[in-house]
């Protein structure tokens, strides 16, 4: 019973903190809706399997590719809300249009690395990709933002 | 207007509504998710995804290309006939099986190695092959009147049967005269152009048809380091007419060690063979005589 309830605070822990980043993530990835239900779905798994995945070096990465797993069963196509004027009218219209062009690992580094701040080696180890890699996707994909929006970025 | 890092922030954030993490502790999971596999298993899965493609081509492509050819008219099946002496005597040696059904035997096919090459000449150390249209070709040596005093010295014939089994005269064609050792080789490529390994004067070589009725031909010496030995055990063809030969070395007495000899064994010997005139290549086609 201890066990259980130790097991349990851990997880609520980890899930605490890892919740954020795997929506975001899935969410830059698959869609809003199916990122949210990927996110839901993984660490549903997570807490499942809590006992073998706490033990893992780097639980969060793994559980994103639970989440992306997920996603592809449900061969849910990356699908991004148009933002409501009302909701968000800073935001540019077109930015989700854009952002759709571009690969899934590109969307991903934008999104976490440039637009919420991530450092490029968290990103890596969620993603289960070098540092590198992550910086050849952001280039890549904020040249296509760029193209795309005819804006000038400040990074 | 904001910049791009905050829209995309906003974006992100505000499309998307966190999940309660207590909620997750209370829910019944309806279906057992798999993992997707660890990056380091994934080459690994690639690569036996890969051979198993690689695979199933190589084999369909051999099944395509090797498969055979089931258009050979039905007339030239072997005619079952019944044979009368044979069958008198064995119902003499048991009476008691009059009720028996009559014994059948299948009549030889007029297909007789004396008869296809040339009754004329005393030919030995024959090697068949079939073409893809089931027309048998040989290989032999022939002994040539000219070389009484040289035993060793032969022709090597090549005949072409026009039919299955060979009822119509062969085309008989004479490649090339050497002191031979050990039997000749033969095989055809997909074009059903002959391809003749044979241990010549200069020492293992293949001759190369230009077509299937082998109107002109090209050799080709077989190389190797330590000096040419005896071409023996078989000639294969892989795709584009590369030569494959399985030879044997005769210093071993008997206890050849296979080798398998492919092209970078392979010299041009065309050139050497037309100046030097070491080996009397001659190319004449002799369907008249037969």
């Amino acid at each position: 019973m201890t066990t259980t309830r130790s097991n349990q605070e851990a997880f609520t822990v980890f899930a605490r903190e890892a919740e954020p980043r795997l929506r975001h993530a899935l969410t830059a990835a698959v869609g809003q809706q199916a990122g949210r239900d990927a996110t839901a779905e993984a660490l549903s798994y997570g807490w499942e399997h809590w006992d073998r995945i706490s033990a893992m070096e780097n639980p969060a990465g793994y559980l994103y590719r639970v989440g992306r797993t997920a996603a592809r069963r449900r061969r849910r196509r990356a699908a991004f809300l148009p933002v409501p004027a009302s909701r968000l009218p800073h935001v540019e219209p077109r930015l989700p249009e854009v952002m759709r062009r571009l690969t899934e690992r590109q969307r991903v580094a934008v999104f976490l690395a440039y637009g919420m701040g991530w450092t490029r080696r968290e990103v890596a180890e969620l993603l289960g990709i070098s540092a590198n890699a992550v910086g050849a996707h952001l280039s890549r994909g904020l040249a296509k933002l760029r193209s795309g929006l005819g804006v000038t970025l400040d990074d | 207007m904001t910049d791009l890092r905050t829209q995309l922030r906003d974006y992100l954030v505000e499309t998307t509504e966190p999940i309660g993490v207590e909620e997750l502790l209370t829910v019944e999971r309806p279906e057992r998710l798999s993992p997707a596999p660890r990056r380091r298993w994934r080459a690994a899965l690639a690569f036996a995804a890969a051979v198993v493609v690689v695979g199933l081509s190589v084999g369909l492509a051999a099944l395509l290309l090797g498969g055979d050819d089931e258009t050979v008219p039905p007339a030239t099946t072997p005619v079952v006939t019944t044979v009368g002496p044979e069958v008198t005597s064995t119902t003499e040696a048991a009476p008691a099986t009059t009720a028996a059904p009559p014994l059948t035997t299948v009549a030889p096919a007029p297909l007789l190695f004396d008869e296809v090459i040339d009754g004329t000449a005393a030919a030995f150390y024959t090697s068949m092959v079939l073409t893809s249209d089931g027309n048998p070709v040989t290989a032999s040596y022939v002994r040539d009147p000219a070389f009484d005093d040289e035993p060793m010295t032969s022709a090597i014939r090549l005949v072409r049967c026009l039919d299955p089994l060979c009822a119509e005269p062969p085309l008989t064609i004479d490649l090339a005269d050497v002191e031979w050792q050990g039997a000749p080789h033969l095989t055809v490529d997909p074009l059903d152009r002959p391809v003749v390994g044979f241990y010549g004067d200069d020492g293992p070589t293949i001759l190369f048809c230009d077509d299937a009725a082998c109107s002109g031909f090209a050799t080709r010496l077989v190389e190797e380091p330590g000096g040419a030995r005896h071409l023996g055990g078989g000639l294969g063809l892989r795709p584009r007419r590369l030569p494959v030969v399985r030879r044997g070395d005769v210093r071993r007495r008997g206890a050849s060690r296979p080798r398998l000899v492919s092209r970078p064994f392979l010299r041009h010997g065309d050139e050497d063979n037309d100046r030097d005139d070491r080996v009397q290549l001659r190319s004449r086609a002799l369907a008249g005589r037969t």
